[in-house]
């Protein structure tokens, strides 16, 4: 079997941050967190479409568990979580449901998150933090409507943005933590596909799709620390994503094909087990 | 040239600004102040009595509007031939909000995900009998032609076919029948006609008051001479496509479709 010398480059590539990692984790030590999220999304209408735009109703609505994991190598950080797929439902602004078939619409998602924390600031038991921060989105809506119509929405998406990340060490071995990701996915870095059906099962519409979005991910912890090494975390996530896709990837809109106008509240706890040494980011 | 201390700043700046960008782009409006009426096939949301300074919609013209969108509602599926099963909501804004919140006073705006469209309610209007016999309508068929059509035919990719259907469907712009302002301009201002080709190529070089009125004609003119069917399967088509697909469909080149385009206008 002959391999080809882009594979072979993506090979080394992914072998030699292995061993980046790898010499990351023995030097400054391993930690795992499991974790669970509780997660409410909303997905809102456009209702107003020029800038500044104005999310509105009706809205889309799922309430979803995420578990996950993170490994934290020193400086790096590693977030998987893959929520137990949802139901869908919406609300027109006084709490109806005039839109979706609750028995059959649903949604997915699934995310790989990468941060590699810098130090910015410190002043005595304060310090902040400053970090690339990249990953992958992964999500999968179908919308069932009451007179039996469909769409289907997926997509998968790359992004890239700055992380600034502030802790106060507090007695107790108790920390406190806020966390602020803006996040930047390029329409270059994604793909999605769409696809509608009328309420007799005749497709009306496939297209691929590439979108624009912004997302800021606001976080705010707190975590105790225990004799054993074993940490014990609680959090809250605010996390809003916008932006809009079109037919090819630009952007500005074309032909608005699909959007997001995304407000999701997680609640989580994480328990945390130390390997080797402390991998508290230092 | 910078030392590391200037570096850190920077960062800290660039990422403030950057994590600060979600406000700069966008506000949720959660307000739920809205009176609830359901119909047949149309769902009216508008505000209370007294809930802002411009006049909110009474119950009687609450119910007189349901009954214009429920007759559109049907009108607007035989006229392109598509059935369509769900409800439509309608968020009815009063006129001194309407520019803040929904980004304009003078109409509304479409979305078809969501079956729902946004609208501003305006109290006094001109008067007109629209061209399914509704007398004074506060709101037209235009909106909810968006609805139908982008949820039974697809999302289309120009501006022509999207706003085309839409004002043919309806039949008027700014409360006057289309073929008046069309027969206006071809007789007293030339320019404002438009050919097949600005429409597709150039839409945003127009004002609404010339692009919404010629489109409407000519999607109108499509239909009368090659059938609703065909100017359907023709929907979703992106605008460089167009041209060949027409022929594909109807055996006539673009240069004919011209000819015949212009020949229509002047029989008007």
């Amino acid at each position: 079997m002959r391999t080809s010398g882009s594979s072979i480059k993506i090979k080394k590539t992914v072998l030699f941050l292995i061993c980046l990692f790898t010499l990351s984790a023995a030097e400054e030590g391993v930690m795992i967190g499991f974790n669970f999220h509780y997660l409410t999304y909303a997905s809102f209408s456009q209702q107003r479409n020029n800038t500044p735009m104005i999310a509105g109703y009706p809205v889309l609505t799922a309430d979803m568990i995420v578990p996950g994991i993170t490994l934290t190598l020193g400086r790096h950080e590693i977030y998987a979580g893959i929520g137990i797929p949802a139901g869908l439902s919406s609300n027109n602004g006084s709490g109806h449901n005039f839109l979706v078939d609750e028995d059959h619409s649903y949604y997915k998602r699934m995310n790989l998150d990468y941060a590699c924390h810098f130090p910015l600031f410190k002043w005595r038991n304060f310090k902040t933090y400053h970090a690339l921060n990249t990953g992958i989105l992964f999500e999968d809506r179908f919308i069932h409507y009451l007179s039996n119509a469909k769409e289907y929405s997926k997509d998968i998406n790359v992004y890239v943005g700055p992380r600034l990340r502030a802790d106060i060490l507090l007695p107790e071995d108790i920390m406190i933590s806020f966390c602020f990701d803006g996040r930047f996915y390029i329409p270059y870095l994604n793909i999605g596909s769409l696809t509608s059906y009328d309420s007799s099962d005749n497709l009306i519409y496939s297209s691929t799709y590439y979108a624009f979005y912004y997302n800021s991910v606001l976080k705010l912890s707190v975590q105790k620390t225990f004799s054993d090494g074993i940490v014990l975390q609680v959090g809250m996530k605010n996390n809003e994503l916008v932006g809009f896709a079109n037919s090819r990837p630009l952007f500005y809109t074309e032909d608005l094909i699909h959007f997001k106008l995304d407000r999701l509240w997680q609640f989580y706890v994480e328990c945390t087990f130390s390997f080797m040494r402390s991998a508290h980011v230092q | 040239m910078f030392n590391r201390k200037m570096i850190k700043w920077l960062i800290l700046f660039i990422s403030i600004v950057t994590l600060s960008c979600s406000d700069l782009i966008i506000s949720f409006d959660q307000d739920d102040n809205w009176i609830v009426k359901d119909s047949a096939d149309v769902i009216l949301h508008y505000r209370p009595k007294n809930y802002s300074n411009s006049a909110s919609p009474t119950s009687c013209q609450a119910a007189y509007i349901l009954e214009a969108q429920n007759i559109y509602y049907q009108a607007i599926q035989d006229s392109i031939d598509r059935d369509y099963h769900d409800k439509v909501l309608i968020y009815l804004y009063n006129f001194d909000e309407a520019l803040e919140k929904i980004g304009t006073n003078g109409g509304g705006h479409a979305l078809p995900k969501y079956n729902s469209y946004y609208y501003t309610f305006i109290d006094s209007n001109r008067s007109i009998t629209d061209h399914f016999g509704v007398v004074d309508p506060y709101i037209g068929a235009h909106e909810l032609v968006h609805v139908i059509t982008h949820r039974t035919l697809g999302y289309p990719r120009t501006k022509l076919m999207s706003e085309g259907y839409a004002v043919w469907l309806d039949g008027t712009f700014a409360r006057l029948f289309i073929e008046d302002i069309i027969s206006y301009y071809r007789d007293e201002q030339p320019d404002k006609i438009l050919t097949p080709d600005n429409m597709l190529f150039n839409p945003n070089d127009y004002q609404s008051s010339v692009y919404y009125p010629n489109a409407g004609i000519f999607i109108k003119f499509l239909v009368h001479k090659y059938g609703v069917e065909t100017v359907n399967s023709i929907f979703t088509v992106p605008a460089n496509e167009l041209a060949v697909h027409l022929e594909l469909l109807t055996g006539e080149n673009w240069e004919s479709l011209n000819s015949a385009y212009d020949q229509y206008l002047q029989n008007l």
